[in-house]
């Protein structure tokens, strides 16, 4: 699981297997499944949740309204897709970006959870990018995908990488970065958005 | 190359709040926006994980889950005997302002949506169903007396256009009892969800989707 990176390929494939037997058996009402997958995962997702809410509380929320959502969108959930622990933690950040925000964001967890059956199967390249096909232990390429990521998080300008770690890790808006890093609105839209696009070529995600 | 990046922007929330809500509307309007949200919310979501530390919960939190659950496919019925009971001690006790103590809180109830819901497809209507979008409340009124299958009961359920399905509450049974509840993980979107009653056994607790036949399936209308 993600949690554990040096964890054999085996160990792996049988928690995503177990995860996903779970789901499957809370899509179709499994009270037991259900409450097994929350003892499994929440502990990560929590964590997810905490270091972007940084408050105890928001963050126990940030988790139950995530189990509520589940529970009622597990079915969506396609292991072609994404990693079962992947796609709970995508829902986990969408619900504590929406829970820092001071006004009601209109795209619901559950909503969430129900896009999350549209993404791309992932077809990752030896060099970690996405868009080609590969032989071989799926994982071993999720793996050169992270370390693609962070990689490619590394390789930024200092000042934007330090308003986008500001961005991935503090949740925090444009104005707010701006704020902290006493410059000016523009200038950080700017560095962002430059980031982002050099992030996206860097991991072989333009169109 | 295209260098578009507003579905990250969301995506991180970086979006100021007029920015966010365009977008989150272009999102919800264009299945290739949905796709692009939800192949970065993974990418970004599986990088913060690999770099999280897992904490332990307090077991309250899995013990609201289940409440929650258990709310969610509450029994209205038993709505409307807490609302007797409450009714009762006021009136034996004789001071009515007592009724805002006992009596959970309801936001008044303007309806925009409107169902006739029969026991069986075809036959005619055993329930109505009003539905308030504004407040999220929906009001269901027995119209007739209702004997139930042996070890069944009638529940209603909710179905969203993303096929989502949601537990309204067992159904009341008796003429003129009325009930109102506010279905948990409600979306804004009533008009749009369409309506079922299936038959569940009793004493089990209800799930996320019907285990029991589904009797009758129908639309709301939009209320006169």
């Amino acid at each position: 699981m993600s949690m554990k990176p040096n964890r054999s390929n085996k160990d792996r494939n049988q928690d995503d297997d177990q995860l996903t037997q779970w789901l499957q058996a809370t899509a179709a009402g499994d009270r037991s499944a259900f409450q097994k997958l929350y003892q499994r995962t929440s502990g990560p997702l929590y964590g997810l949740c905490l270091r972007i809410l940084k408050e105890e509380g928001r963050a126990q929320e940030c988790v139950q309204d995530v189990f509520l959502a589940v529970w009622q969108q597990a079915g969506r959930f396609d292991p072609a897709r994404a990693q079962p622990m992947t796609w709970l933690a995508a829902i986990a950040h969408h619900r504590a970006i929406s829970l820092l925000r001071r006004f009601n964001r209109e795209i619901t967890t559950a909503d969430w959870a129900d896009f999350l059956a549209l993404a791309d199967a992932p077809l990752l390249s030896p060099e970690g990018h996405q868009g080609g096909s590969v032989d071989g232990d799926p994982h071993d390429w999720q793996l050169m995908d992270r370390e693609a990521m962070t990689r490619c998080l590394e390789a930024l300008r200092a000042e934007p990488r330090q308003a986008i770690h500001k961005a991935f890790w503090f949740g925090h808006t444009y104005q707010e970065i701006a704020d902290e890093l006493s410059t000016s609105l523009s200038t950080v839209k700017s560095w962002i958005r430059r980031a982002l696009i050099n992030l996206k070529s860097c991991l072989g995600l333009v169109n | 190359m295209n260098e578009s990046t507003e579905h990250i922007e969301y995506v991180l929330g970086l979006l100021d709040e007029p920015t966010d809500r365009l977008t989150e509307r272009a999102i919800k309007a264009s299945p290739e926006q949905r796709r692009a949200v939800a192949n970065w919310s993974l990418i970004i979501s599986d990088h913060l994980l690999s770099q999280c530390e897992s904490r332990p919960l307090p077991g309250w939190v899995w013990s609201r889950i289940e409440r929650q659950l258990d709310h969610q496919a509450k029994d209205v019925g038993s709505a409307l005997r807490r609302w007797r009971m409450a009714a009762a001690i006021v009136a034996m006790i004789g001071i009515g302002l007592l009724v805002g103590v006992f009596v959970p809180h309801q936001p008044a109830m303007n309806a925009d949506s409107i169902a006739m819901m029969p026991m069986a497809q075809g036959q005619s209507a055993t329930w109505e169903a009003k539905a308030d979008t504004a407040t999220q409340q929906i009001q269901i009124t027995s119209l007739t007396t209702t004997d139930q299958p042996a070890n069944k009961q009638a529940v209603l359920w909710l179905i969203t256009p993303q096929g989502q399905t949601v537990a309204v509450g067992r159904l009341p049974m008796n003429k003129g009892e009325s009930v109102t509840v506010r279905p948990a993980l409600w979306s804004n979107t009533i008009a749009q969800t369409t309506l079922a009653i299936s038959l569940e056994p009793t004493g089990k607790p209800i799930g996320n989707k019907p285990v029991g036949p589904v009797v009758w399936q129908g639309d709301w209308s939009k209320a006169s």
